[in-house]
């Protein structure tokens, strides 16, 4: 898979999770053990990103800006969900804000950044390399329990910031 | 009379901006500064559900503009007036029988302080939502600023052991590399446009124009047109329909790329929120409210029209006759028609 592909994948499991993760009932180890599932391969889009794609479309710098300021605001409003109970009548607003915001991010990275607009003219060797490098990454990082332990503990420490 | 012949100066504000020039295109410390916002996000999340009051704070948007500006002014002042007394002070405040400005230095000078940490707390909430190159030139102004505000705080504690001459030294120092600072700031806010209100070209046409079919919008939906040239994003909520302007004022973001969270139309970059009836920042970045404009629906038709002096005077009618009748207006300065 090139570039383009793996970051739409992502896209489309990321949602995926996010559908799965919204219609498990809140409060629920279900609703937790996807939560965990959706953070972590979350965290593995905005490392390939930022670590990976974004550098290569360097030129694209003001998309890129763009994009960085993007998972900002998802990050943001990820700490917003963590920390609202289970019990409140905003849990599930919140959830779906946080996938409201994602799902804005992901369609504007496919029409803008997917491919990226000129001067950037990456050849398919060049796409399919990136793809790889950024596969190999994902790989890794779904297998590092480095990942799993940072993840949970972000999480668990904006969870605590009531 | 002979003149003598001088080499072809370039003029000083030409240099200077070359200098800026050149710092904004340093892109080796766009990592840094996202490393930073990162630590600073975090900070910023873990004041939990106070989080939005501290940061609106910060952001002005209680005032309608960022407060950095106003406060960075007030710190200008008062350094450059512990200046002027040290400078005072080694000169004529030597003489008998002059007043103690020696005293009055270290009091400016800590109020100096106080201001240019207020400074720090509004400036790195505004900066960290910049972009590019005005990101990197924020990044070094900043940079500057704490060096300066470090030289301050050891000239105070010179001042405090009878130093004098080592704290007006110091200050001097500082106030040097603050006046250079200032010149990144101002470049930022004159050159560059951050804080001031981006939302474009506003909308004047007085009289009502339809723009789309009420059916052609759905509920928590956004739609752009045009009217007169100028961009209008039309929304539905639970509350009516309503008409804003088509760039969000922080950093000019298409809004017709946010959405509508909960009655708020969410700006897509930075994700200020605004309400979608009056346009009023509910959460920053952006510091100023979004233009909005007045809105009907007539005849299945959503109509719109903009705040121009010259309005035909409107149908009298309240809020509630205008729900009654299917028809909710929203606008600038609470305008009803």
């Amino acid at each position: 898979m090139n570039a383009y592909d793996v970051l739409r994948e992502h896209h489309k499991l990321l949602h995926h999770l996010g559908e799965q993760m919204i219609t498990a009932p809140p409060g629920s180890a279900e609703r937790q053990e996807r939560t965990q599932e959706l953070l972590i391969e979350f965290d593995i889009h905005m490392r390939i990103e930022d670590d990976v794609y974004y550098p290569a479309l360097a030129a694209a710098s003001t998309l890129i800006a763009i994009a960085h300021a993007e998972h900002r605001q998802i990050y943001d409003q990820l700490a917003v969900a963590l920390r609202t109970s289970p019990k409140s009548p905003d849990y599930q607003p919140e959830w779906e804000s946080f996938l409201t915001v994602l799902s804005a991010h992901a369609e504007e990275e496919e029409r803008d950044l997917i491919p990226p607009p000129a001067p950037i003219d990456l050849s398919d060797e060049e796409l399919d390399y990136l793809g790889r490098e950024m596969s190999l990454r994902m790989d890794q990082l779904r297998e590092s329990a480095f990942e799993k332990f940072h993840v949970k503990a972000r999480a668990a420490l904006l969870r605590c910031f009531l | 009379m002979a003149t003598r012949r001088r080499g072809k100066r370039r003029p000083v504000s030409q240099s200077m901006a070359e200098v800026v020039e050149r710092i904004g295109q340093q892109e080796w410390l766009d990592r840094p500064s996202y490393r930073l916002e990162n630590v600073l996000s975090f900070g910023y999340n873990a004041l939990g559900g106070a989080r939005n009051r501290v940061t609106n704070l910060l952001n002005g948007v209680w005032l309608g503009h960022p407060v950095h500006p106003p406060l960075a002014s007030l710190a200008s002042g008062v350094l450059g007036t512990t200046v002027a007394l040290d400078a005072y002070q080694g000169t004529v405040g030597r003489r008998d029988g002059s007043i103690d400005a020696a005293h009055l230095a270290q009091h400016a000078l800590a109020l100096g302080i106080l201001a240019n940490l207020g400074a720090a707390a509004t400036g790195v909430t505004d900066w960290q939502h910049t972009h590019e190159a005005d990101r990197r030139v924020g990044l070094v102004h900043g940079m500057l600023n704490l060096s300066a505000t470090a030289l301050y705080v050891w000239s105070w504690t010179q001042r405090r052991q009878g130093r004098q001459l080592r704290a007006a030294v110091g200050s001097g120092v500082g106030y040097a590399i603050s006046l250079s600072s200032g010149y990144l700031g101002g470049h930022l806010v004159f050159a560059s446009g951050i804080g001031m209100d981006q939302s474009g070209k506003r909308l004047e046409t007085a009289t009502w124009t339809p723009v789309l079919s009420q059916d052609a919008l759905p509920e928590n939906e956004l739609h752009r047109t045009e009217v007169d040239g100028v961009g209008v994003v039309l929304c539905r909520t639970e509350e009516g329909v309503s008409a804003v302007a088509e760039f969000c004022p922080h950093l000019a973001a298409p809004m017709i790329d946010g959405w509508i969270d909960r009655g708020r139309i969410v700006c897509p970059w930075h994700g200020s929120q605004f309400d979608a009836q009056t346009g009023d920042v509910v959460r920053g970045p952006a510091a100023a409210p979004l233009p909005c404009y007045e809105a009907r629906t007539r005849n299945g038709m959503i109509e719109v029209r903009g705040s121009g002096r010259d309005a035909a005077p409107a149908e009298a009618c309240s809020v509630d006759e205008l729900r009654s009748a299917g028809e909710i207006c929203s606008g600038d300065e609470g305008m009803i028609a």
